[in-house]
């Protein structure tokens, strides 16, 4: 026998794998790699994950102490942070966030999906800071491209608007030279049937002329 | 003669030094995946070659690191792909497996063995190592049997074609059946070649298609030698019709040998392939084969009438010579990927020997038409020194030949996989993605990319390339990644079950080079398994289709109207029990001909029953219902509807 759910089952059964599911979407950082630093415990990752290539987002630094309580006070210390992609590098400040102790953030738009590297390096508390995290499955998400989740038309992002452009301003010249090269080619063979025809016409009424 | 015996020992201390060389690499894929750690124990392995394997031929051995043995019974065909064979295991405790295989090609007939390790609950890596230490090599016995029957086909081809041709003479016949003794002993030692290989009994070695083969290469052979006896009790003068059908033989019998080789694997222009390494054989055999009946009928003073037979073979052996060259480097294209395996693979250094002997032959042969046929009529001494030359370097060029019959061609490792092929740009048309996979089935895959760019075609060479796998049908599975490592050249390669299921996939190559990347998404579809379809027409009512999808149920169709145009079709899923199974999700696909799949909309008429409005195309088309039921189990079916215009 087929055991058939009651609609009020089935609706209470969806209503908890939409829960379960909008949940997993809402929880914040999800993703992010601690590393101990002396007695200091350093968070990273991007302060909104998944992270869009294209969208507004920020490094994210939690600094707290051995006990875990966020480090507010640096004590005259300051920390940056540089964000590498394949050769490009980019340094920024990571500014404390309001209201949010313990947390420090430097504001950037990634521009491309694929693999981030942030290196922080500072003073905190004292302590020399240096510190390398490379986003991986394991550590904080990787920049994807949003197309995945554009609806219902997927628009191209701008750093794939540039790329097009740099790539067909290139083959519009090209065209044009062979457009041009072409024409010129046309010109020469258009004065050669002229020149040819012309010569026929000339050696015809020659002929005729001796009447050979 | 000194020079001569030096060069045979040459090419033996060759063909000695090669015994290292690997035999044909024919496994494409495995499941388990080679050094793969297993959360628990699978049911079976499953291994893909890049040639149909003689599953009767065929052993896989799974065992312990304590040497127990863990597979059930014998390999199986794989229903639906017949590149692969599986065998059922025991389940499988925390330990570390050595699967080891022995596969004879139903193609060729050559006998492949191999092993691989994987761990389940347990870190393989060591097994591993061994396992591929284990990997086997060319057996210098198959190089002699397998130039026993060159070297007597030839001989064979050349009695036949001088008994034919006027320019041999009593001792053709002798030739001949000399050859044939040789050929007939090279398939006997083939044959027991094979069944010591294999360990499988006489007689299914010959009802595989490797032993039909050697048994049809032994009954042509046998033939020319006994159309052969019979020649012997002739009259020399009458001999010729005689001759010529022990030449149709020994042709026949060359023919069933190619067909039953290296050419016989070629994915492209086949019947091509097949007929220059025909012509490669036979214009080898009227050339050599011919050249050694010549020297035999030589004997004694000359003559004038023996000057005109020299004159006559002449020419016939020149064309001869064009053809064996034209045919050998056709041949040598076909299974040479690049002008780097001639110096890097075995076998382009066989081919490269081949070639040396046969420039030093036809040097000979060139001394012999413009100089020693001219002087034939008064001296046919240099004739016949150039002549032995020609026939013992001939000698060592069949041995090289027997040679590369044994050794795995390179291009055969380039062969386009029967897997998945897909291509695909960036949004900006900055670079071209080509993706292959060896399998189209879902399961563990090895995922092998090229980057190129997009106008010049030059291929580049990026930081970065990794995949990611969204299922299209699936929408609550989350995607995956799979890092891809650089492989040889430019290409970049990774292993995984990212294909988890069948149906239609995302990939997305995210390439990443210099300070940029790009993102190339394809979209393929992972091969289903064929399924069992009954049909049912009541009078008056639209026809249904039930489809069988293996334990899990079926899924029943019915259009209405079955014809172009608009049509409703309706979708009912049940389990094994035929009653019906509520479904959470549904997805609906149709194909028209090679077009691309159209999801349609689908309404929910019950909790198991689903109609779409189609607009049916005449031609094929192809239904696909993706479903997950309540409890969680997926049910993929497939109807393909002919409809009429």
């Amino acid at each position: 026998m087929v055991r058939h759910w009651t609609a009020a089952q089935a609706t209470a059964r969806r209503s908890a794998v939409a829960a379960i599911i909008l949940l997993a979407a809402w929880t914040p950082a999800a993703a992010h790699e601690t590393k101990a630093v002396g007695g200091m415990r350093l968070t990273v990752g991007w302060g909104e994950e998944p992270a869009f290539s294209g969208f507004r987002n920020f490094v994210e630094v939690d600094v707290a102490d051995g006990a875990g309580h966020p480090v507010v006070d640096l004590d005259g210390g300051a920390l940056s942070v540089e964000v590498s992609f394949g050769d490009e590098r980019l340094s920024l400040s990571l500014l404390p966030a309001r209201g949010q102790p313990g947390k420090f953030r430097a504001w950037l738009v990634p521009t491309r999906p694929g693999t981030y590297s942030f290196h922080i390096t500072g003073m905190a508390k004292g302590q020399s800071i240096d510190v390398t995290s490379t986003c991986s499955p394991e550590t904080f998400a990787c920049v994807a491209d949003v197309s995945d989740i554009q609806f219902p038309v997927k628009d191209p992002s701008a750093g794939q608007l540039a790329d097009r452009l740099s790539r067909e301003l290139p083959r519009a010249e090209g065209a044009m030279a062979a457009a041009s090269g072409a024409r010129t080619l046309a010109l020469a063979g258009l004065a050669g049937a002229v020149i040819a025809l012309g010569a026929a016409i000339g050696f015809g009424v020659r002929k005729g002329s001796t009447g050979r | 003669m000194r020079w001569r015996v030096a060069v045979v020992l040459a090419l033996a201390a060759i063909a000695a030094a090669s015994r290292d060389a690997h035999a044909h690499a024919g496994l494409r894929l495995s499941d388990p995946l080679e050094g793969a750690t297993l959360g628990d124990s699978p049911a079976a392995i499953r291994l893909t070659f890049s040639e149909r394997p003689d599953v009767a031929l065929s052993e896989i051995r799974v065992v312990s690191t304590e040497g127990v043995a863990y597979h059930l019974g014998r390999p199986v065909p794989v229903a639906g792909d017949p590149l692969s064979i599986s065998i059922r295991l025991r389940t499988l405790d925390r330990a570390v497996y050595t699967v080891s295989w022995q596969i004879v090609s139903a193609v060729d007939g050559h006998t492949t063995t191999g092993a691989y390790a994987f761990g389940v609950r347990a870190d393989p890596s060591r097994a591993a190592a061994a396992a591929a230490a284990a990997t086997p090599t060319v057996s210098l016995f198959g190089v002699f049997t397998r130039w026993l029957l060159i070297a007597g086909l030839v001989m064979l081809l050349g009695a036949g074609a001088a008994g034919v041709g006027g320019f041999g003479g009593e001792r053709d016949v002798m030739l001949g059946f000399v050859g044939a003794s040789f050929a007939l002993l090279g398939v006997a030692l083939l044959l027991v070649m094979q069944a010591r290989n294999t360990t499988a009994s006489l007689t299914s070695l010959l009802n595989a298609p490797v032993g039909r083969s050697l048994f049809w290469r032994f009954a042509a052979i046998a033939l020319a030698g006994l159309v052969l006896l019979l020649a012997r009790r002739q009259d020399p003068q009458r001999r010729r019709p005689v001759m010529a059908v022990a030449l149709l033989a020994a042709l026949t019998a060359t023919a069933i040998h190619v067909t039953g080789g290296h050419a016989a694997a070629a994915d492209r222009w086949l019947v091509a392939t097949i007929a220059s390494q025909w012509v490669h054989v036979v214009a080898a055999g009227i050339w050599l084969g011919g050249l050694a009946a010549l020297l035999l009928s030589l004997r004694g003073a000359p003559s004038t009438s023996k000057a005109d037979v020299v004159r006559r073979f002449s020419l016939i052996a020149s064309f001869a010579l064009i053809a064996v060259a034209a045919t050998g480097v056709a041949r040598s294209a076909g299974e040479l990927s690049a002008w780097g395996d001639l110096t890097a693979t075995w076998y382009g250094q066989a081919v490269l020997a081949k070639i040396a002997l046969t420039f030093l032959i036809a040097g000979f042969a060139a001394v012999n038409h413009w100089r020693n046929v001219a002087a034939a009529a008064a001296d046919l001494r240099p004739l016949r020194r150039a002549g032995s030359s020609e026939v013992a370097l001939a000698v060592c060029t069949l041995a090289v030949a027997a040679l590369l019959g044994s050794l795995p061609p390179p291009a055969a490792a380039l062969r386009d996989p029967s897997g998945l092929i897909v291509s695909g740009t960036d949004f900006g048309t900055t670079v071209r993605v080509r993706l292959t996979t060896p399998s189209n089935q879902p399961g563990p895959n090895r995922f092998v990319v090229n980057v190129s760019d997009y106008d010049s075609g030059t291929p580049l060479n990026p930081r970065q390339v990794s995949l990611r796998f969204t299922p299209l049908d699936d929408p609550r599975v989350a995607p995956t990644m799979l890092e891809l490592k650089r492989g040889t050249g430019e290409t970049f390669l990774g292993s995984g079950s990212n294909l988890a299921f069948d149906g239609r996939w995302r990939i997305t190559a995210l390439v990443e080079q210099g300070g940029g990347s790009v993102e190339v998404p394809m979209e393929v579809e992972t091969r289903i398994a064929p399924q069992f379809v009954s049909a049912f027409r009541p009078q008056g009512e639209p026809a249904t289709y039930t489809v069988q999808v293996e334990n899990a149920g079926h899924v029943r169709f019915s259009a209405d109207p079955e014809r172009a145009g608009p049509s409703i079709v309706t979708i009912t899923c049940y389990d094994v029990l035929r009653d019906e199974r509520p479904i959470e999700d549904i997805v609906v696909t149709v194909r028209v001909g090679d077009g691309p799949p159209r999801q349609q909309s689908v309404t929910r008429k019950s909790p198991s029953t689903f109609v779409s409005r189609f607009a049916f195309e005449p031609g094929a088309n192809r239904i696909t219902v993706i479903a997950r039921a309540l409890d969680g189990s997926r049910l993929r079916a497939a109807l393909t509807l002919d409809i009429d215009r």
